[in-house]
């Protein structure tokens, strides 16, 4: 293995492959930036271009994307609380509220270190245990993917600020919209209301920039002197030493839940950074800061999506199957190459997989580089006037919700939660837990339903799986503890720690 | 609060009954053993609805609190009203005539007053969209009256 991996970074720093690497990185972090694309348009987008370059140098490209692409999503996530791909959604909670105090580039800072150091640990593990973790991803099936689903929602019971009925009422709305659409066991459509765009159901990526973009661009217009800046004074200032230590355990969580999570086919980078955050959240001393603009509420996100690169790798180089949808379309180009995706990669191509291992670690350190030297431009985005920033917010939010299936419906989708979300704030009910159910909400129906089959209408299928179970325990602990912890401070068990929640609330 | 809150919970238990009611008309599940097409939405909705209520005699039952809205609404009508009209206008005038409207109209309503700024930055928007959006990325951006060309 060390003299493939010799061989790897050999065939990696060749000129024609850095140049690869660095074009992979700024594209990546371009389309990642952009609300409405992800790494799979990226990839997409350049894989024709890749059919003259030799196999080792596509592929590099493309992973260099793909790496970028997760912290790119993160950069209008934290600027102007629009997540620029799923997975930074959860980047906004606590990334956008560092905006708002006057520290973007402490949340840029943060977010650009633990990605990276997600991609450094993670393809580590890649490189030593993509075999045994190919076995994981084995064992998900329908039940399991159900508890994870569940755990995943548990939390809400600690999101729900003021209002523990308000906060679930989001959540079962949210639930509800990800049911609007054909059912993918009937093909009959629910509550599409004869409109056909609905029968594709409501797009994921509209209604969250909806609820976070542009119902905070009405919030933003709300406030006095509109034709202020957003923040009346911005620090160029990265983290110190001191706030980059207190993120490492984060990043070291979010790093092992979003690789765990990658490896799993079909949950993606979304699902892994909320998971990250709702458990660095559950897990932290002080629970009641995020939200309001906490380090390690960017830095678990940011940590996990990243991580989801390598994890996604790891089903598609051991056993043929995508680990995510950008993975879907990597797999095109290692055909486009006649390369087969599987377990024989390893020994009939070994340049080809560790040339990509090695490319992994030198790609995150050329995101490092180029991150480092795009904050200060992206401070300037973020001083501009409310008066033309919020305009500039509404432009960018419609044209990236329109390129998701190039479809006029589906900023009409945008507007109409972004107005949702707003009265949302007015009224009292937090957005998080709705966010939360529509990230998980088609994976838990689905899979429900599929295990009750495999079950043949038993629901002790859940509790006969061990993975599946442990999932339901560790769930109902968590949706339980906060009502634990209420009661024991209300009797003085327990010192009282304020259970409010995110900021994002009024 | 109070009354905004009790309208909208009487809002959201009429709405779960009509869905609910939406709901008896799903054909059943084509397997016995797993849930149909309206097993998971009658749970939820029931439970949209019980909590609905709760909230509803949470708020009847609760001191009157502070206005909700405080700011410049006329700020936020005004933007809401802009975006639906930019959405209404994109097919018909395309999508880089309408944004450049929405963008000066929007800026222009919100009090700045910096013409130069406002004229660059729209522009600028629009050439980077044009190019990179629907020049390089192939996204098939309404052109409207400009397609009649």
């Amino acid at each position: 293995m060390v003299e493939n991996l010799w061989m790897g970074f050999e065939i990696t720093f060749q000129w024609a492959n850095v140049l690869a690497m660095v074009i992979g990185v700024l594209v990546g972090i371009a389309v990642g930036a952009m609300p409405g694309m992800n790494a799979a348009t990226g990839i997409a987008v350049l894989l024709p271009f890749t059919y003259a370059l030799p196999s080792e140098t596509s592929l590099i490209l493309l992973c260099a994307l793909y790496t970028a692409c997760e912290y790119g999503g993160s950069i209008t996530a934290i600027a102007i609380s629009t997540p620029g791909t799923p997975s930074a959604v959860a980047t906004v909670f606590d990334g956008y509220q560092l905006t708002l105090k006057g520290l973007p580039c402490k949340a840029l800072g943060i977010s650009l270190y633990s990605s990276v150091a997600a991609g450094f640990f993670t393809t580590f593990a890649l490189i030593l245990l993509a075999v045994p973790l190919a076995s994981v991803a084995l064992r998900f099936g329908p039940p399991e993917y159900f508890a994870l689903g569940i755990f995943g929602l548990a939390v809400v019971s600690s999101l729900t600020g003021k209002s523990w009925i308000k906060g679930f009422i989001a959540a079962v709305a949210g639930l509800m919209i990800t049911i609007v659409g054909i059912d993918p066991f009937t093909s009959f459509p629910r509550f599409s209301f004869g409109i056909v765009e609905l029968f594709e159901g409501i797009g994921l990526i509209p209604a969250i920039i909806g609820l976070l973009a542009a119902a905070e661009v009405f919030v933003m217009l709300e406030e006095l002197s509109p034709a202020g800046a957003v923040i009346r004074k911005i620090s160029g200032a990265l983290p110190t030493w001191q706030e980059f230590k207190t993120t490492v355990g984060a990043t070291v969580r979010g790093s092992i839940i979003g690789l765990i999570i990658g490896i799993i086919p079909g949950a993606g980078g979304a699902i892994a950074s909320m998971i990250a955050y709702n458990e660095e959240r559950r897990w932290s001393k002080e629970p009641s800061k995020f939200g309001t603009g906490c380090l390690e509420g960017v830095a678990a996100p940011e940590a996990a999506n990243n991580a989801v690169v390598s994890g996604a790798l790891v089903p598609m180089l051991t056993l043929g199957v995508p680990g995510s949808a950008a993975v879907a379309v990597l797999m095109g180009a290692l055909m486009l190459h006649n390369l087969v995706p599987g377990p024989e990669l390893f020994s009939e191509h070994p340049g080809v997989v560790y040339s990509l291992f090695a490319s992994l670690f030198v790609s995150n350190l050329i995101v490092l580089v180029v991150g480092l030297m795009g904050t200060r431009l992206w401070l300037q985005v973020i001083k501009m006037p409310k008066s033309i920033l919020a305009p500039m917010i509404l432009m960018v939010a419609a044209v990236g919700c329109y390129a998701v299936n190039n479809s006029l419906f589906q900023v009409w989708i945008m507007l109409i939660f972004g107005l949702i979300g707003y009265l949302m704030r007015k009224f009292g009910f937090p957005i998080v837990p709705m966010v939360l159910a529509m990230v998980l909400g088609f994976m838990i129906e689905t899979n429900l339903r599929r295990a009750l089959l495999i079950g043949e209408g038993s629901w002790l299928i859940f509790l006969t799986r061990p993975l599946s179970l442990i999932f339901l325990i560790l769930g109902a602990i968590s949706f339980f503890y906060p009502f634990w912890q209420a009661r024991a401070e209300k009797k003085g068990a327990v010192p009282k720690v304020p259970t409010d929640t995110t900021s994002l609330e009024e | 609060m109070k009354k905004g809150t009790i309208i909208i919970s009487l809002l959201m238990i009429i709405l779960c009954i009509y869905l609910y009611r939406m709901t008896l008309k799903f054909p059943p599940a084509f397997d016995p053993h797993t849930l149909g097409p309206a097993g998971l939405p009658q749970i939820l909705l029931i439970i949209w609805a019980g909590l609905s209520l709760s909230l509803l005699i949470t708020a009847w039952g609760s001191r009157k609190e502070a206005p909700l809205f405080r700011g410049r609404v006329g700020l936020v009508i005004i933007a809401a009203i802009g975006s639906f009209a930019y959405l209404v206008l994109m097919p018909i005038l395309g999508y880089f005539l309408a944004t450049l409207l929405f963008a000066v109209g929007l800026m222009t309503a919100l009090d700045s007053k910096r013409w130069i700024y406002i004229l660059v930055i729209s522009s600028g928007w629009i050439i980077f969209a044009y190019f990179i959006f629907y020049k390089l990325l192939g996204v098939p951006l309404p052109l409207g009256i400009l397609s009649l060309r």
